[in-house]
């Protein structure tokens, strides 16, 4: 019985491995699976498309200006939006250009949202995979640190860490990374310890397959789409989180700029010149708009299942 | 239920302790002290307040000395306003605070379901991509310029409400209470639709429509319960997130509540006051969990098992 039953095994081991290496010729790879479901979602593509004009902009678009984002031109203060004079979208009441204005704040915004976001993310994919891999104590111990921290709100976090490091770009980059690290680190954990015991690393291990290789071929690619999507859900977040903690005056400093910067000038302004809140308002609005877009598209992309 | 009862409480203690604690040492960490800031004073008259305020003790005596406090809801005296103790600024400001999220509550659950529910009925139809779009724009536009635009468009151009400021009467309420409420509408709108259109795919409803158990039945007493399940959930976090909307809110229209307090004191480095609100409002978000929570369980006793 016991006999027949090891042969039996063996061979639908063999059996699976042979169609896994059979399949692997037609089938397309995990990745350009996704990427094939991604460019099927228009609004993901357009949204892509319309983000990487905004970045191109902020980054390339001073360029062609020939002065700086705080420079004043005294011959045209508070200019109106004019698509055929030298200040496309006017200027503010002391003369500053405000596309060149929005487009250097939109650096700050951008490369905040960028920066915090993969080091929360780094951070909480080795918190996670430590937790997960370890298991046991380790495991209960840096859970229930990480739990605790959970009840703090987070917005405490960011203010406390902003107050502690004083105010300025690099603070609201720790407050925001320090605080956000939670999440991917608990969704890593959960992925790490679900794929343990999943019929497919099964089915690899009885394939023969070593246990470095089902991490490098199964677990690892399998939590990427998971951290992949959570961090575009994260890049929003964090733009507006920098923008906020501008806004209210605790993060980025004038004369450096960032959109929450600019939208706190316009609101102070709103009497005389609502131009002024509603430019850096809708560029924020718009990127936000195009990467909620694109995480959608992403997590559709990555995780069929869930449609 | 009562045990869970208890055993959430002890378990929010810890967190409690925490965030007290982690407050404590990041604000005494911080370089520059409440005295440090704008006006040159004498040495003497900052060694002089650092000792009246125990500043000058070793960080542990001042830890221990601030738990004790703590324990005794001392909060202490407000080392910027120096005439007021903590707890009455925290007197004079929580309850108007409380009043603005309270009624913000009220009109986003009530308007979030409405057009949720309404939104899944006429799925695909253009009152559904109305009420989507809406939500999107709830959700990208920041609360920071959805309010200056209420300013603009019923302060400035019509004159039909106050631009900001507080008298307690109705008017001087409405446009808080809109901004507030406005985004969190959007995302109950689109919780409620995806929860109602899952809803009514359900066996149970088509065994309900099954047996002749009218439309307007099946709905009410059937979908509705479950389709608020997600929503339920949802009023935690977003209890967290009108807390920071009152720290916007209030900043915008000028309103006494803590909020303002509480981000003009983390500026002024006012140590007892961030350390008071913190501890109210933390207390406040993970009491409000806690009833979810229980709400929750006792509307679907599933969530209690796993």
């Amino acid at each position: 019985m016991a006999d027949i039953d090891l042969k039996q095994a063996e061979q639908t081991a063999i059996a699976i491995a042979e169609s896994d290496a059979d399949l692997s010729e037609h089938v397309e790879s995990p990745g350009r699976a996704a990427l094939t479901r991604f460019l099927r979602n228009r609004m993901a593509v357009i949204s892509t498309a319309v983000l990487a004009l905004i970045v191109i902009g902020c980054f390339l678009g001073p360029q062609l200006f020939g002065y700086a984002p705080d420079d004043t031109d005294f011959d045209a203060m508070n200019a109106p939006i004019d698509l055929t004079s030298a200040h496309l979208l006017g200027t503010d009441d002391l003369g500053r250009d405000m596309l060149l204005r929005l487009m250097s704040g939109g650096q700050v915004s951008l490369i905040i949202g960028l920066v915090a976001t993969i080091v929360a993310v780094a951070i909480g994919v080795l918190y996670g995979s430590i937790a997960g891999f370890f298991g046991g104590a380790v495991d209960q111990v840096l859970m229930r640190i990480a739990d605790i921290l959970y009840g703090v709100p987070y917005i405490f976090q960011v203010i406390l860490i902003s107050v502690a490091m004083g105010r300025g770009k690099v603070a609201v980059i720790v407050a925001v990374m320090l605080t956000l690290w939670l999440t991917p680190s608990r969704i890593v954990r959960a992925q790490a310890i679900t794929l343990r015991n999943r019929e497919f690393i099964e089915a690899a291990r009885a394939g023969g397959m070593s246990r470095l290789a089902i991490v490098l071929r199964h677990i690892m690619p399998n939590c990427l789409g998971v951290v992949i999507v959570y961090s575009s859900l994260l890049v929003p977040d964090v733009i507006l989180s920098e923008s906020l903690l501008s806004f209210l005056g605790l993060g980025v400093q004038p004369p450096e700029s960032s959109w929450g910067v600019l939208i706190a000038d316009g609101r102070a302004k709103i009497e005389s010149d609502p131009r002024m809140l509603l430019i850096p308002g809708l560029a924020l609005a718009l990127t936000l708009l195009c990467l909620n877009f694109v995480a959608d598209g992403l997590r559709d992309a990555f995780d069929p299942n869930e449609r | 239920m009562f045990r869970q009862i208890i055993r959430r409480i002890l378990g929010s203690i810890p967190t409690l302790f925490a965030l007290a604690t982690v407050t404590f040492f990041v604000t005494r960490i911080a370089p520059g002290g409440p005295f440090s800031s704008d006006k040159k004073l004498p040495a003497e008259v900052i060694a002089k307040m650092n000792a009246m305020y125990h500043l000058d003790e070793p960080l542990w005596m001042q830890y221990g000395r601030f738990l004790k406090d703590v324990i005794h809801f001392n909060l202490g005296p407000s080392m910027y306003y120096k005439e007021y103790s903590v707890a009455e600024l925290i007197h004079q400001g929580f309850p108007i605070s409380l009043e603005i999220g309270a009624w913000a509550t009220l009109i986003y659950v009530f308007f979030g379901l409405l057009f949720g529910f309404i939104a899944a009925l006429k799925r695909n139809g253009i009152v559904d991509y109305a009420v989507m779009t809406l939500a999107m724009g709830g959700i990208v536009i920041p609360t920071f310029v959805i309010a200056p635009m209420l300013q603009i468009a019923f302060g400035v151009a019509f004159h039909f409400l106050p631009v900001g400021g507080w008298d307690g009467s109705w008017r001087s309420m409405i446009l808080p209470i809109c901004a507030m409420a406005l985004p969190n509408i959007a995302y109950v709108a689109r919780l409620t639709r995806g929860s109602v259109i899952e809803v009514l795919r359900s066996n149970y409803i088509r065994t309900a429509r099954a047996k002749g158990v009218g439309e307007w039945q099946t709905l009410s007493r059937h979908a509705l319960v479950a389709a608020m399940m997600p929503v339920i959930a949802y009023l935690g976090p977003a209890t967290a997130a009108l807390v920071t909307g009152s720290m916007v809110i209030e900043t915008i229209f000028a309103i006494p509540g803590i909020g303002r307090y509480f981000v003009q004191s983390a500026i002024d480095r006012d140590y007892t006051m961030v350390m008071g609100v913190t501890l109210i409002y933390g207390s406040c978000i993970i009491l409000f969990n806690m009833v979810t929570d229980l709400i929750q369980a006792l509307l679907d006793p599933r969530s209690t098992h796993g």
